[in-house]
């Protein structure tokens, strides 16, 4: 008898050139955990037969699956996950001024059509079961870095697929793993017009983003030759979150700050890099990083502290559309990679 | 000492992936019969490793010369005016 052992188990992935229809083998091994959980929703009947038993009937109704992972957020990796949480079809960079290794990656989210890609996943221990969930599609992927922890800058992504099936374990790609992003190297940007002008420098602690799809799973009576999974998704609007904690000082509370920002309402353009290392000392010098520009106002204020010493401030903005960007909020991700 | 059963060709991997567990080098028999089948058959898709020695040339282009220079090529004479 052979054991599942969870230390064994990988998550890979392709993307579908045609949603549902399964590409294999796996174009992408991804480098952090996570599963794919068969999902069933069953009926049971409430009868009528003098039994001190509840049900006597049941069916299942309904078959999908769920899939997730979570781990070090990664701009190698970035770019292929933003092709299903931001917008699809993304398969080249555009190279920075003067640079020659840096590759710069940038996600827009399309406002007037539905543009994401979906997903062929595996999952499991190769030794005991892989499992191959096709027509995955992204519900919603959060990012989070904070300066005073002791973690690197992490994710997590989650969606839906068709339910899974038993596959053999297929051929593996090469893992491309890139720079672990440190948020002891993040940067602010908080500004009313220009978005990337007035840095916040020496008090921004951290931050958490959350980016939803609005994608929707949708069941539609398939015939006697149906098999109860979802026949297609659908799509409804969504707004990204992004969260944001500064130290309470002199500075913060000064005008054009940040309380006095939120104070006033102001509808402000965030920018918000998590820094890697060093891609290449070019004139400037390109870093690997992860990037969020979001519009809205800072709100949801809230009092905290930090190393039980100091007083922060919290404030969260909700994606407002921008009619310059033509977009609420995108992202990016800069790295070396000249293709997904 | 066993044979190599795959050689590594570096020249095919640009980005410097790795499948986990397999050494970016050459492999020799004991370790690839040691791999399981799905990542031996994983090490048989990927470009980056071949069974057969990879060609001079494509080691040499992988590899920091040893030789010296070329020699510049001579200066053309100036017109006389």
């Amino acid at each position: 008898m052979v054991a599942s052992e969870t230390v064994f188990e990988y998550l890979a992935m392709a993307r579908e050139a045609t949603k549902g229809t399964a590409v294999t083998p796996p174009t992408h091994y991804l480098p952090f955990s996570g599963i794919v959980k068969p999902m069933q929703d069953f009926y049971y009947a409430t009868d009528s037969n003098g039994l001190l038993a509840e049900f006597s009937r049941s069916q299942a109704v309904r078959k999908w699956s769920e899939w997730s992972g979570d781990g070090g957020a990664d701009p190698n990796y970035a770019p292929l996950l933003f092709n299903l949480v931001v917008r699809g079809a993304v398969t080249a960079p555009t190279t920075p001024t003067n640079g020659i290794l840096t590759r710069l990656w940038t996600f827009t989210p399309a406002m007037t059509s539905d543009v994401l890609d979906s997903g062929t996943f595996y999952w499991g221990d190769p030794a005991v079961q892989i499992w191959q969930a096709v027509y995955c599609m992204a519900e919603e992927m959060t990012i989070a870095a904070d300066a005073s922890g002791t973690d690197a800058a992490t994710w997590t992504v989650k969606g839906f697929g068709k339910f899974p099936t038993e596959v053999a374990a297929p051929t593996l790609p090469a893992q491309n793993i890139g720079d672990l992003v440190m948020p002891g190297s993040m940067q602010l940007w908080l500004d009313a017009t220009t978005i990337g002008t007035t840095e916040v420098t020496g008090r921004f602690i951290s931050t958490d983003w959350t980016i939803p799809t609005g994608v929707t799973r949708k069941h539609y009576a398939g015939g006697v030759a149906g098999n109860l999974d979802y026949t297609k998704h659908g799509r409804k609007k969504r707004s990204a979150k992004a969260k944001i904690t500064v130290e309470l000082n002199d500075v913060s509370v000064g005008a054009g700050k940040e309380y006095l920002t939120y104070k006033a309402g102001t509808l402000v353009k965030m920018r918000i890099r998590l820094n890697g290392a060093q891609i290449e000392a070019v004139t400037p010098t390109y870093y690997s990083y992860i990037e969020l520009d979001i519009y809205g106002r800072l709100a949801s204020f809230d009092w905290g502290t930090v190393e039980d010493s100091n007083r922060t401030m919290t404030f969260e903005v909700t994606s407002q559309y921008d009619s310059t960007a033509a977009t609420d909020f995108l992202l990016r991700a800069q790295n070396t990679r000249t293709a997904l | 000492m066993s044979s190599i059963a795959r050689y590594y060709d570096e020249s095919k991997n640009p980005d410097g992936g790795a499948l986990p567990g397999v050494p970016l080098a050459d492999i020799d028999e004991e370790t690839f019969n040691q791999l399981p089948e799905w990542l031996q058959r994983s090490v048989d898709a990927s470009p980056m490793y071949r069974k057969t020695k990879p060609h001079k040339a494509a080691e040499d282009k992988a590899a920091p010369s040893d030789s010296a220079p070329p020699p510049k090529p001579a200066l053309k004479p100036e017109k006389e005016t």
